[in-house]
Parts: C-alpha cells; sequence; structure tokens
C-alpha cells in the first residue's frame, strides 16, 4: 500500500448525545483522513470532541448514541458493522489506548491474563506460547523483568507501567491503527516523553499508523506528520506539522500554540486562550470561536463556516484563513 | 490468608462472650421474678420453689456466672425444661435440617438474584429490566409468612403438588425431602432473591460504565466474555459482602417458616422454646446461632478477601 492511502477515512461524523435537544452535537461534521504509518495528532481543549470521535471509530459508544456519517476502514464503512464483524476489527486490526491508565486495565485480574486472553481470542495458540508472547510484548514497551510482573495485579504497578500495559495490549495483533487517546496526559513529564518516544520508536518499526490525541501542541511539534485541530466538536484546521506552526490558518490553531508552556518561559507568564467553549445548549449562530476570537469581524457571526482548502492539504474553517496566510507569509 | 482467618476468628471471641454474656443475664433483666414466668400463673409457691432450685436461681450471683461459664466451655448448655433432654443434644438433633433448608434456600437466592439482576442490567431500561425490578419489588415487599401461605393454598391445597407441611430426611427419601423442603425454601428465598436483584443490578449497572469494560471490549473480546467474566469477576465482590447479612435474615426467616410447614428443625424449636418459656433452651438456642452467624460471616470475609486481589495482596507484602 503507497504511503498516501488512507487506511481510515472519515466523513462528515456527526455524534449526538441527544438529538432532540438541540444542544450541540458532541462531534458535528468531522472529516479527516489518517494514512498507513503515519503519525497523526488531534489536538484541542478539553471538551472539544477527541474522545468521543476516537470511540465512534472503534465502535465503542453506547448503542442509543445517534452517529450519522462515515467511517472507512481500508475502504470499508464500518459504521454499518454488526456487533460481530466488529469484535474482528477491535485488537486486531485497530488498537486503542485509553485516557484513563488507572481504570483502565480490570483490577481482579493479572496483567499477564489480561494479555493472555486476548492473545489466545486473536490467535489459535496454547497458554504457554501465548504467555511467551506476553513477556515479549511487555519487553518491547519497555516493562522491566516482564515474566516476573505477569502475575501482578493492576493496583501493584504504578500509572506509567499500567499504560505500558494497555500499550502491550494494543499492539498484540500488530493493528494497521493505534488510536492513543492523550495516552500520557494523566501521567508525569518524565513518563510522558518515554511514551512518546516508544509510541513513535514503534511506529517506525511496524509501520503501524497512529491516531495521537493530545491538547499539548508541545507533543505534537515532537511526534506529529499531520496534525487535526478540533473545536467544539468541529474540525477548525488540518494540515501538515510544518506548515500548522509556521503558517497557522485559524486563530484557535494560533491560541493553542501561544498557550503552550516553554520551558525557557515562567509558569507566570503562561498565556490562555480568554474565554470558554460555547455552552452546547446555547451556541452562538456563526464560527463557534468567534466569541474568543481577536480577529472576529461582523461576518464571523454569520453562518457557520465551511473548510476552506488553502494549499495542499491544509484546510482550515475560519473566514479570514486566506488573510491569516497572507500576513504570517510576509 | 491463614493469617486474616485466624485475626477473623479471634475478633470473633469478645463477640461471643457478648452474646453468652447477655443469654445469661436474660433470666435478670426479665422483668419479675424468672421462676414466675417460666411456671406460669397456676405454679404454687412450692413449684416455684423447685424450679428456683432447679435453676441454681438461689445461689449467689457469682456462683451463677461462674457455674454457667464452667458448664458452656464443657459444652454443657444445661437441660431443656420443655424437652427433658440437654439442650445441647436438642439443637445438634435439629440443626441438620434448618442447615439443609437454609442451603437450598441460599442457593435458590443466588441463583435466582444473580440472574435475574444480570438480565436487568443488560436490559437496562427495557421491557425485561422492568419486569425484573418489579419482582424484586414483589418479593422484597411480601413478608415471608405470607407468602408461605400462599404457596400452601396454591401448591398444595389447590394442585397438591406438595404436601402442605411436615420433613423427610434427605437419608431417608431424596424426593421427599425436596417435596417437603422446596416450598419453605421459596418462601424464604423471595426476599432475599429480591434484595440480591436489586444488588446485583445495580452493581452490574456500575461495573459495565467502567473504563475496564470499555478496554474489554477494545480488545475485541465477545460479549459473552466481556459480561460473563470481566464483569462478573467485578460484580462478585459487594454481592459476597451481602452473603452475610442475607444469612443472617435466612436464619431468623427459618423460626416463622418452620413452624408454618411444621418442620422440626433449630427455628421451630426456637419458637416453641420461647412460647413454653424454656430458659436454657433459648439461652443455648441464642449461643449456639450467634456462634454459627459469626462463623458463616467469617467465611463471607474470606472469601470476600479471597476474591480483592487489592486486599489480598497488600497484606501478603
Ligand atoms: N457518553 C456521553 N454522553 C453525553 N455527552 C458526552 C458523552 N461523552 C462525551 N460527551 C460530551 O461530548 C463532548 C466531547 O467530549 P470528549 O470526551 O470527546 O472531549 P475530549 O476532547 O476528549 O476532552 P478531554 O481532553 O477532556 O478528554 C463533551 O461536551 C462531553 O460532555
Ligand atoms: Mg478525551
Amino acid at each position: 500500500m503507497s504511503s498516501d492511502t488512507p487506511i481510515l477515512s472519515i466523513r462528515d461524523l456527526t455524534v449526538d448525545f441527544a438529538p432532540k435537544s438541540g444542544r450541540l452535537p458532541a462531534v458535528s461534521n468531522v472529516s479527516f483522513d489518517v494514512t498507513a504509518g503515519e503519525m497523526m495528532c488531534v489536538v484541542g481543549e478539553s471538551g472539544s470532541g477527541k474522545s468521543v470521535t476516537a470511540l465512534a471509530i472503534m465502535g465503542l459508544l453506547a448503542a442509543d448514541t445517534a452517529i450519522s456519517g462515515n467511517i472507512l476502514f481500508e475502504g470499508r464503512d464500518i459504521t454499518r458493522l454488526s456487533r460481530r464483524e466488529w469484535q474482528k476489527i477491535r485488537g486486531r486490526q485497530i488498537g486503542m489506548i485509553f485516557q484513563e491508565p488507572m481504570t483502565s486495565l480490570n483490577p481482579v485480574f493479572t496483567i499477564g491474563r489480561q494479555l493472555v486472553e486476548t492473545i489466545r481470542h486473536h490467535e489459535r495458540v496454547s497458554v504457554r506460547a501465548a504467555r511467551d508472547r506476553a513477556v515479549e510484548l511487555l519487553d518491547m514497551v519497555g516493562i522491566p523483568s516482564p515474566r516476573s510482573r505477569l502475575d501482578d495485579y493492576p493496583h501493584q504497578m504504578s500509572g506509567g507501567m499500567r499504560q505500558r500495559v494497555m500499550i502491550a495490549i494494543a499492539l498484540i495483533c500488530s493493528p494497521r491503527l493505534l488510536i492513543a487517546d492523550e495516552p500520557t496526559t494523566a501521567l508525569d513529564v518524565t513518563i510522558q516523553g518515554q511514551l512518546l518516544d516508544l509510541l513513535n520508536d514503534l511506529r517506525s518499526e511496524t509501520g503501524t499508523a497512529i491516531m495521537l490525541i493530545t491538547h499539548n501542541m508541545g507533543v505534537v511539534a515532537e511526534v506529529a506528520d499531520r496534525v487535526t485541530v478540533m473545536y467544539s466538536g468541529c474540525v477548525a484546521e488540518q494540515a501538515e506539522v510544518m506548515q500548522i506552526f509556521d503558517h497557522p490558518a485559524h486563530p484557535y490553531t494560533s491560541g493553542l500554540m501561544n498557550c503552550t508552556p516553554k520551558l525557557t518561559v515562567t509558569s507566570a507568564q503562561l498565556n490562555t486562550i480568554p474565554g470558554s467553549m460555547p455552552n452546547p445548549a446555547a451556541a452562538p449562530p456563526g464560527c463557534l470561536f468567534a466569541p474568543r476570537c481577536e480577529l472576529a469581524i461582523d461576518a464571523c457571526s454569520e453562518g457557520r463556516p465551511a473548510q476552506v482548502n488553502l494549499t495542499g492539504n491544509h484546510s482550515s474553517a475560519c473566514i479570514r484563513a486566506e488573510m491569516l496566510l497572507g500576513e504570517s507569509a510576509e | 490468608m491463614i493469617g486474616y482467618t485466624v485475626s477473623r476468628l479471634l475478633q470473633a471471641i469478645p463477640i461471643l462472650f457478648l452474646v453468652s454474656l447477655f443469654a445469661f443475664g436474660m433470666i435478670y433483666l426479665i422483668p419479675g421474678d424468672a421462676a414466675t414466668v417460666i411456671g406460669g400463673p397456676e405454679a404454687s409457691a412450692a413449684d416455684l420453689e423447685e424450679i428456683r432450685q432447679n435453676m441454681g436461681l438461689n445461689e449467689p450471683f457469682y456462683l451463677q456466672i461462674t457455674s454457667f461459664y464452667t458448664n458452656l466451655f464443657q459444652g454443657d448448655l444445661g437441660k431443656s425444661l420443655m424437652l427433658g433432654t440437654p439442650v445441647l443434644d436438642a439443637i445438634i438433633d435439629r440443626t441438620p435440617i434448618t442447615l439443609g433448608i437454609s442451603i437450598y434456600s441460599l442457593s435458590i437466592t443466588i441463583i435466582f438474584g444473580l440472574v435475574t439482576g444480570i438480565i436487568a442490567a443488560l436490559n437496562h431500561n427495557k421491557l425485561l429490566d422492568q419486569i425484573a425490578t418489579l419482582f424484586a419489588l414483589i418479593g422484597i415487599s411480601l413478608p415471608n409468612f405470607w407468602l408461605a401461605l400462599i404457596l400452601i393454598v396454591l401448591f398444595s391445597v389447590h394442585l397438591g403438588w406438595f404436601p402442605t407441611g411436615g420433613y423427610v430426611a434427605f437419608s431417608e427419601s431424596p424426593i421427599g425431602w425436596l417435596k417437603t423442603t422446596t416450598m419453605p425454601a421459596v418462601a424464604l428465598a423471595l426476599l432475599q432473591a429480591g434484595l440480591l436483584t436489586r444488588i446485583t443490578r445495580s452493581t452490574m449497572l456500575e461495573v459495565l460504565s467502567q473504563d475496564y469494560i470499555r478496554t474489554a471490549r477494545a480488545k475485541g473480546l465477545s460479549e459473552w466474555v466481556v459480561v460473563g467474566q470481566h464483569a462478573l469477576a467485578n460484580v462478585m465482590m459487594p454481592v459476597v459482602t451481602v452473603l452475610g447479612l442475607i444469612l443472617s435474615v435466612l436464619l431468623s426467616g427459618s423460626i416463622v417458616i418452620e413452624v408454618i410447614y411444621n418442620i422440626p428443625g433449630l427455628g421451630s424449636l426456637m419458637g416453641n422454646a420461647i412460647l413454653s418459656r424454656d430458659f436454657p433452651l433459648v439461652q443455648g438456642g441464642l449461643i449456639s446461632i450467634a456462634a454459627s452467624l459469626l462463623f458463616l460471616n467469617i467465611v463471607v470475609d474470606v472469601l470476600y478477601f479471597w476474591l480483592d486481589p487489592r486486599i489480598r495482596i497488600k497484606s501478603r507484602d
């Protein structure tokens, strides 16, 4: 498969938890691609719909959630799959690492059991072979003396260790796509770095495409190939990582970059984007970011802005995108 | 694990002591004169004096209490006034009957409670959930003596499937045992089963919303494994904790049920002992029922300890 064929293609994904309430959907009209072997970062503030998008891809949202749009995985629309067909994709072709390492492992089963059951669910191997495989995987994700760890329970491990176990579980079938939902947010900074390096190494070794969800532009700068910026359930901007840092075409993206803590800046100088995301029950009529935007003009509150294609695969949902690009080019 | 069991057993000692002290003090706690209460209104002064003499009520207090405890430690709970046999023998004779029915009833409770609770949770807010919740509510609200009578009217009088009462030992005829114990066991189980259904349902709902269940699904496991293994293993812990409570309710419920179904178990023995003011038998029954409840609760605690690795391993380190 050539490197720019998308393995995951999302078109107009809308996820609404309360369709009749008139509230803003948690995710609306989101479209993006993940191509084979790339690291695609999804960024956005808390509540912007990143996790909901990921769960929709995994088919893990509650059955009564209203989902529309298409999710094409290797060309096949997986939104209409039966439960059985989903089970063949989950864990085998798409792996997922969750935001909450402390609670994502079953507290009453050993680490070994949780790995072995998954291995044996997907491959016909003996328990002994599965345990050997589990040791290999734990070793690969950097857990010291992995064999002795097999009989540990999750509570005997630190958050970082648990997240490594989660990564090991997600890697069992060498999935084509790995969704990592803020895998490091709950962990301290040194562990964050180690885990990101681990994910990056795994990607170059196995060729697994990674959709990395984060709200940290520093992480994006370090590992991303491409970036999708989400705001209030919508895509604000999409671009290659270099484009987004050099020529951001959405004021929200610039805002996110300004509030990323840099090591050279003291915490007192930390910037924030003033205001907060719109209340889903009373969303403004125009651009959802307009009330917080310094560059907003009258036209911004007239109708939701559409995605505008700028150069190559750079797109933005800001009506002033061209102007922003012109400015940064000068 | 062994250390934990031993420490729980040691903790039971002061409790047993308090219970025995209460059993001993019962004679002093009843208003008026114990001998008059025992002898009843028709007893003559000579009769009363004889009762006092037999029960040692004329002895000084410290002698009474020391002889009570000396006898207790030797396994001598005194002689039943009503039966004329040693209290301990009477209790040992009747215990297997009550134990058999209790275990039968407990099995019905657990199977029914777990199954309906899980079905209700899996069909949250759907028709099956509402039916199960309704049944649980009925089970909790019906007094078990009333249910016992209804069962007799329905299944014995009208349908003739079961005898109205009596008891056949399992060793004599297993079928006979089943025929005589099924209705009492069901009547006893219903309340607890309703309780367990509700607890299982709410625990299951909570467990199903946990992150590790989402992980299990994300691994591609089948719903059967997700619910039957990952969720159930976590549901079992809260359920096991209420088992102790359920057992206590079962044992106290057995008094009424055994009287209604005319079953010669510990429950009806205690019922008769109370009615005929057989103090030694009531004392002995109180102590042995308390001891067995304590023991069962320790078993439940140890089981819980063994089920939850978070507690088990902390104590090992
Ligand atoms: N199960 C649900 N039912 C109803 N609303 C939900 C549900 N899950 C998420 N939401 C709502 O959807 C919106 C997006 O949530 P989401 O979890 O995707 O945010 P996020 O971008 O992952 O944020 P964070 O960085 O905090 O993880 C939020 O407003 C949230 O309240
Ligand atoms: Mg999230």
